[in-house]
């Protein structure tokens, strides 16, 4: 009992990273600023003036009744226009005039560039709430679920401390001198967290609400039990592909129903266990991997405005917060809590370096290791460099053996010829298609397709690509050297024995001298 | 001034903890299906009157004030939890408004929804208001059908959303402001696109075309989609519109 209390204790209470929270300000900024750019501010005398779409008396009665509010029909709610409390509260009424929206939007704007960039960062988000929603409430009928979750967004970015990491209030009170936060309270996190559990798993509570009826009259062996809909039949995307007021593109039409089927029922089952998903590390990232996959379908094949990125934006609040420093470097987080308190991956090398690069103020590395006498490595090597925009990944022989081995203790050496190794800066290394997924958390070219790494089995799949790669890599290279030649040679036995590992470390010695001797 | 401290640190935590709880509790009901909610209502309520011999039928009051609060709180902070997209069913058919200017000459004119894709097979002599009043008219041959078949489609999902709203508002709360809205901002920007037609306009109807997709054999189809039938959603003349702009003849002067 004690540890499910300490558990639920940490959960709410423990404190956390800012980082999260600040790639969710910086990802909800960045998709305020396209929407108010690319689709509001160019239409807004259409939207919300006299002449466009906008209806005063409409709007009234959205503010002033519940009109369109679902529990009007239930019973016990009132029924008239007048016993209906107020619903909504804007600071732009129905009869405000255009100039002043033209003013409103412009603050709005503002706010969006101080919430990107981090400035008077509370006021900015309770800014943007203020004007976001009075213009939502202006004309509700142009309003869809993307807008609705924009605005929770911005709420829940209220209550966080947003601004305590990659912002220029930082920058500002490390110059008066005030405490700069490496760690912040939890809660807030928390709440935006369940409520993205909340958005997929009622979701798909009301996706399958057909099925009760269904499984009840075929209890009662009805003949004609009631539609088990769409979703549970699994026609739901064939038909919403098909949408010709919604589907971006055709190309989805052309493929057989029966294949579309099981993207219905898993995208349903998805929704309904997704907060159940949240619960462990491993189905955790499934989950946000298969978000991903489907939000990027949508916003591919549908027309949902900027929906898809805004669910995508919660993700960034369950993305580890050692990932965001990585991305940050040592501009951010010094992750002294990991480094005190190692995980039980860390290796004691990795933590003095890790400590050494933090007393020398300099950018945390992922230290790649990698066999400099193999011609596809070392092309591989050229690439990485090429994508490695934010100059984290620090290239390392494995032929020094010394260094290699105390960076990766119980990774044998014929293991390091087999594939390649990277060593994270929390102390946690990854080989193979493994080191590729870590690798790719911190290059930005490959952010896009980084969650689909994820995916369930997309490991399994992944591993055995990638060792089919490495074992045959001595046929895709053109030696230019008998050094070369002779070690692809080697390593490209079935099993690298001690035999072949000594004549490995011959080559190597040798290469190494000759280097020396031409120096 | 430690005990001030202590003191204050421990009113934030309980303010807190209650604020979560709260948020978290009108969360989940706010996000329960309205069936699910009148089942928690009707619930009450039977209880209530299997207690009313003793006098105690409060159950139902309760769980009223509870989603009247939590309602409360939803308008207050403006975080709805309705989450039903394409929910329960997606639905085989779309709706799309549609203009008819009648002009004085005698001449009409179409004019589709800015989000609907082209039109195929339709002769330019092809009479829109000969499907008025048909009702499940449609034929596997007929002509007249949308190609959703394109290779990209970018259109505006706020209009269209406002238009979703146009064609399938009830009538109930005073339907026709919104409609007469649209008409009118459609009419306006044709206008003046189309200088020559200015002054020239005599009547104006917004019809909602209803196009099925395609089916084979109960399943989504491939590549087209039947106009199904039409229906007269609002008529519209700008001179009996307080708000047509001035400086922008629409009907021919008297």
């Amino acid at each position: 009992m004690s540890g499910l209390w300490r558990m639920f204790r940490d959960f709410w209470a423990k404190p956390v990273a800012p980082e999260p929270m600040a790639a969710f300000r910086i990802a909800i900024a960045l998709i305020l600023i396209f929407d108010l750019c690319c689709t509001l501010l160019p239409n807004l005398e259409s939207y919300f003036g006299p002449l466009g779409v906008f209806e005063p008396g409409d709007a009234r009665a959205w503010q002033e009744n519940a009109a369109l509010n679902k529990d009007a029909a239930l019973p016990g709610i009132p029924q008239s226009i007048e016993q209906i409390p107020k619903t909504r509260w804007s600071f732009i009424g129905p009869d405000t005039p255009m100039s002043t929206i033209y003013v409103m939007a412009g603050a709005l704007l503002i706010c969006a560039l101080c919430l990107l960039t981090g400035t008077l960062t509370r006021v900015a988000t309770v800014g943007a709430w203020l004007i976001l929603t009075s213009l939502h409430q202006r004309n509700p009928n142009l309003t869809n679920a993307g807008d609705v979750l924009l605005r929770i967004s911005l709420f829940y970015l209220m209550l966080m401390p947003a601004g305590a990491a990659w912002s220029v209030d930082n920058i500002f009170r490390r110059k008066l001198g005030w405490k700069i936060r490496d760690t912040v309270a939890p809660w807030s996190m928390r709440l935006a967290q369940f409520q993205i559990a909340a958005v997929y798993f009622f979701s798909g509570v009301e996706k399958n609400a057909p099925l009760g009826g269904w499984l009840q009259a075929r209890m009662q062996g009805s003949e004609n039990p009631p539609y088990i809909g769409d979703w549970n039949n699994g026609l739901a995307i064939p038909w919403a592909l098909r949408d010709a007021l919604i589907t971006r593109v055709d190309w989805f039409v052309w493929i057989p129903v029966e294949i579309l089927y099981p993207f219905t029922l898993i995208t349903l089952m998805w929704e309904l266990t997704f907060p159940l998903l949240l619960l462990f590390a491993i189905t955790r990232r499934w989950a946000l991997a298969i978000g991903y996959a489907v939000h990027m379908g949508i916003f591919l094949t549908m027309e949902v405005n900027h929906f898809s990125f805004t669910t995508m934006a919660f993700y960034a609040l369950f993305v580890p917060a050692a990932i965001w420093m990585d991305i940050a470097g040592r501009r951010t987080g010094e992750m002294s809590g990991e480094i005190e308190k190692p995980g039980p991956f860390a290796d004691p090398a990795a933590i003095a370096a890790a400590k050494a690069q933090k007393q020398l103020g300099r950018t945390r590395f992922y230290r790649v290791f990698y066999d400099s006498l193999c011609p596809v490595c070392r092309r591989s090597v050229l690439w990485l460099r090429r994508l490695d925009w934010l100059g984290v990944l620090k290239f390392e022989d494995l032929h020094d053996r010394e260094a290699a081995e105390a960076a990766l203790p119980g990774v044998s050496y014929a293991d390091q010829l087999k594939r390649l190794y990277v060593l994270r800066p929390d102390g946690q290394y990854f080989g193979g298609f493994a080191a590729v997924r870590a690798m790719a958390a911190v290059m930005p070219l490959l952010w896009p397709v980084l969650p689909l790494m994820w995916l369930p089995g997309a490991g399994w799949v992944g591993h055995k690509i990638y060792d089919v790669i490495a074992t045959n890599r001595f046929r895709y290279a053109k030696c230019d050297d008998e050094m070369c030649s002779l070690h692809l040679k080697l390593v490209a036995g079935k099993q690298i024995n001690d035999e072949v590992i000594a004549q490995v470390i011959a080559l190597a010695d040798k290469r190494k001298k000759a280097a020396i001797a031409k120096a | 001034m430690e005990q001030t401290k202590t003191v204050w640190r421990w009113v934030r935590r309980v303010l807190v903890v209650a604020f979560c709880a709260a948020h978290l509790t009108f969360m989940v009901t706010n996000a329960l299906p309205a069936d699910m909610r009148r089942e928690i209502i009707d619930a009450a309520a039977n209880k209530d009157e299997k207690k009313a011999d003793s006098g105690q039928t409060q159950a139902w009051e309760t769980v009223q004030s509870y989603i009247d609060i939590s309602r409360g709180y939803e308008r207050l902070t403006s975080t709805p939890q309705s989450w039903g997209m394409f929910a329960p069913n997606v639905g085989d058919e779309s709706d799309s408004p549609c203009l008819v200017i009648f002009y004085v000459n005698g001449v009409q004119e179409i004019l589709y929804s800015p989000c609907q894709p082209r039109l195929i097979n339709i002769e330019p002599t092809f009479n829109f208001l000969l499907k008025f009043g048909e009702l499940e008219q449609r034929k596997k041959a007929d002509p007249h059908v949308m190609d959703v078949t394109w290779p990209l489609h970018l259109g505006d999902a706020r209009i269209r959303k406002i238009e979703s709203y146009v064609t399938k508002m009830s009538d109930q709360y005073g339907a026709n402001g919104p409609r007469t809205a649209y008409v009118r901002w459609r009419l306006i920007d044709h206008l003046r696109r189309n200088p020559a037609r200015q002054g020239q306009v005599s009547m104006v109807r917004l019809f909602c075309a209803s196009y099925q997709h395609a089916e084979v054999n109960g399943n989504p189809g491939y590549g087209r989609a039947y106009l199904e039938r039409v229906r007269l959603l609002a008529e519209y003349r700008p001179a009996l519109d307080p708000m047509w702009p001035k400086n922008l003849p629409a009907e021919p002067k008297p």
